[in-house]
């Protein structure tokens, strides 16, 4: 008897024993909500980090835009017209300096 | 259970009979501290089940009010492409400034009276301060009115208004000029997102695609036509953020975003570029006051370039003038003239009142019909149909229309189109005048038969050279890529080809238009000069159109230039309108890759593999 105090674990070990089935229960219920917790956050993170990818397609879509229209402005037909017959002093073949080349 | 055993073991840690452990357990206590603590677990779970079942909606809308935000996402007005696929008109981002004049009003006054009232003395420091900022002092409003290139005392103006909570300071601001305004920490301003319209091409294009208004809808030309399909739909959605604003959910969708579609046009820039230019040099030289062409592909219908002159540039809207912005090619109606001599000559043989052999005698180069008189310029004589077309003589012309009723040559220009619509699909298309009548004086049916009592739009002209070229088969003409429709047989093939062949003479020598040769190619055409009518009869300025085809030998393209109203003395279609035909031809063909039919060609032959 003097030794009482000193079975309070295995006690409490019985005790546990004896109940096993609602402690794992408990236990899995504890998982499952810090699962939970984890995956809620994840999936935080990715809508996060998906709203930013968007944000940075539109912001790319828009920088596409404005090179379009420096392109096209650079690429108009009557400024390429005049590139080329002034600094470049191109002009357009005539039929007596061309050659007809049929692919046969 | 477990941890109160524990706990009285602990008390009765010097105690070493297990006797006198249970001596000092006491009921009394034991009941006070279950009741205490199941007390305090009924109040902490009646509580929950207050806030959590009872009034939950109270604490959720506290959090909603703090994450909840709508966004949306916006959606530009899309392309406009040419048939290869080059942009002719973008839409990009751009802002809107505006001010709340309230908001303003909070923090500035503009007159030295109310500034002095707005003093208020620090009791404890007994120091004097202005609550409010003297508006002209401050240097931020100077430059905002700057950045946004407004006079400081319109700003001023617009801020002053009594009971004004809106007002727009400046639209279609870029990104940059939005950056700096609101480095300028001015409370009351504020950017709006918008869309900016631009057309790299400028003039060039500017009567067919129109315009679009400050909040992007279109207000002429194709973009009004398709502004529907144009214009997208912003969506928005309610969205739940984090402290650092960070999207974290997705909630609910408040409206779809519908992305807008791209139009692609059949127009080639190129050929455009090419025809605008020229139809503009040739409108100064001969100072003209308008002008437009079309050219067209005869096998299906599709407009490869549509140009008119006067134009603007659409990306400066102080040169936005009603008359500019017109496009004259649909819209613009005028006497044919000449150029519809084919067509009778078409219909003479549809309705076997003449064949192609047939040799009409025009002298002595004038005759007169119910009392009036119908002229050639010289006398020509005795002339096939071709040289009749070629000398584009009134009087041979004449004489076949006369033979036919004036029905049947009504139902061939219909036939061709003429007061019909073109099926191009635009607003603002005219569809010319046909009149239809039972009574005809010979002398109307004479005039008719060379281009005088119809209008027509020069589409329409196109049109009818198009459908001769490709054997009688009438296209509806399109504009927009992917629209094309059946074609209809309308005339003969033989007979429209047979009428093709005939107007080859007009660009060879003692035809009425020598200009309009396209080296390499052989071409078919007619001129047109008619004067113009006005009220009481015709007056001295003249319409100068050309119709032609090329190549000859395998039709492949029809082009329409009018020029309205050419001063000077070379007022004559050959001279006015075919080099623009010859010029504009020319590059077509050259750009599409036309195989030449001149027949004199340098050949060489490669060996595909």
């Amino acid at each position: 008897m003097v030794d009482y105090r000193d079975n309070l674990l295995l006690l409490i070990l019985a005790d546990l024993r004896q109940n096993a089935i609602l402690v794992i229960l408990g236990i899995v219920i504890l998982i499952s909500a810090l699962y939970n917790i984890y995956i809620t956050h994840e999936t935080r993170e990715l809508v996060t980090k998906k709203e930013s990818l968007s944000q940075q397609k539109d912001n790319l879509m828009i920088e596409w835009r404005n090179l379009l229209i420096e392109e096209h402005t650079l690429d108009e037909h009557s400024r390429i017209r005049s590139v080329a017959g002034n600094q470049l002093s191109m002009s357009q073949p005539t039929k007596k300096n061309s050659v007809l080349v049929e692919i046969r | 259970m477990n941890r109160k055993r524990t706990t009285t073991r602990a008390k009765a840690g010097s105690q070493t009979r297990k006797k006198k452990i249970y001596l000092t357990y006491s009921s009394g206590r034991y009941i006070f501290v279950a009741a205490t603590i199941t007390m305090i677990a009924i109040a902490l779970i009646s509580r929950l089940a207050f806030i959590q079942v009872l009034e939950p909606e109270y604490l959720s809308n506290e959090a909603d009010k703090r994450s909840l935000r709508v966004t949306s996402s916006v959606a530009h007005r899309g392309n406009i492409e040419d048939r290869n696929g080059e942009e002719l008109a973008i839409s990009v981002p751009a802002y809107a400034i505006w001010v709340d004049p309230k908001e303003v009003k909070k923090h500035f006054v503009f007159t030295r009276e109310e500034w002095a009232d707005s003093v208020v003395v620090n009791p404890k420091t007994g120091l004097e301060r202005h609550t409010k900022k003297y508006f002209y002092e401050s240097k931020k409003w100077p430059a905002l009115a700057e950045v946004l290139d407004i006079k400081i005392e319109d700003l001023a103006k617009a801020i002053q208004k009594p009971n004004s909570r809106f007002a727009y300071l400046r639209r279609q601001v870029n990104d940059p000029v939005v950056q700096y305004v609101k480095q300028l920490r001015l409370s009351g301003i504020a950017s709006q997102l918008e869309s900016h319209r631009f057309y790299p091409t400028g003039e060039i294009n500017a009567n067919i695609l129109g315009l679009t208004d400050l909040d992007a809808q279109g207000i002429e030309g194709i973009e009004k036509s398709y502004n529907d399909y144009l214009e997208g739909q912003t969506g928005k959605k309610r969205v739940r953020k984090d402290r650092l604003g960070n999207v974290i959910d997705n909630v609910e969708v408040l409206r779809e975003k519908k992305l807008a579609g791209n139009l692609q046009l059949t127009i080639d820039q190129r050929i455009q570029a090419v025809a605008y230019s020229e139809l503009k040099r040739a409108i100064k030289i001969n100072n003209a006051t308008s002008g437009s062409i079309v050219v067209i592909d005869i096998h299906n219908g599709e407009i490869y370039a549509m140009a008119n002159y006067p134009s603007f540039n659409p990306n400066d809207r102080n040169q936005y003038q009603a008359y500019k912005l017109r496009n004259r090619a649909i819209t613009d109606t005028f006497e044919p003239g000449s150029t519809v001599k084919p067509l009778v000559v078409a219909s003479a043989l549809m309705n076997k009142k003449t064949n192609v052999d047939e040799v009409i005698d025009t002298s002595p180069g004038w005759m007169n019909i119910g009392g009036r008189r119908v002229r050639d310029g010289h006398n020509y004589g005795k002339m096939d149909l071709a040289k009749i077309l070629k000398k584009s003589s009134n009087v041979g012309v004449s004489k076949l229309a006369l033979r036919l009723k004036p029905e049947q040559l009504q139902q061939t220009f219909a036939d061709f189109g003429f007061g019909n619509d073109t099926g191009i699909g635009l607003i603002g298309e005219s569809v010319g005048r046909l009149p239809i009548r039972h009574r005809w004086s010979d002398f109307e049916l004479a005039t008719m038969s060379f281009g005088y009592g119809i209008t027509t739009t020069t589409l329409q002209l196109a049109k009818a050279y198009a459908t001769l070229a490709s054997g009688g088969i009438e296209y509806p003409v399109s504009i927009i890529k992917g629209t094309k429709q059946p074609g209809e047989q309308v005339i003969p093939k033989n007979i429209a080809l047979e009428v093709v062949a005939m107007m080859e003479g007009v660009s060879k020598p003692g035809g009425t238009a020598k200009k309009a040769k396209v080296e390499g190619y052989r071409i078919a055409g007619k001129t047109g000069t008619s004067r113009k009518a006005e009220a009481g009869g015709y007056g001295d300025d003249y319409v100068a159109v050309f119709a032609g085809i090329a190549p000859a030998s395998r039709p492949r393209f029809a082009i329409a230039v009018m020029i309205n109203e050419p001063q000077g003395d070379r007022y004559y279609a050959g001279d006015v309108a075919a080099p623009v035909f010859s010029e504009v031809m020319k590059s077509t063909l050259l750009l599409t890759h036309v195989l030449p039919d001149g027949g004199d060609e340098s050949y060489t032959y490669l060996e595909a593999k």
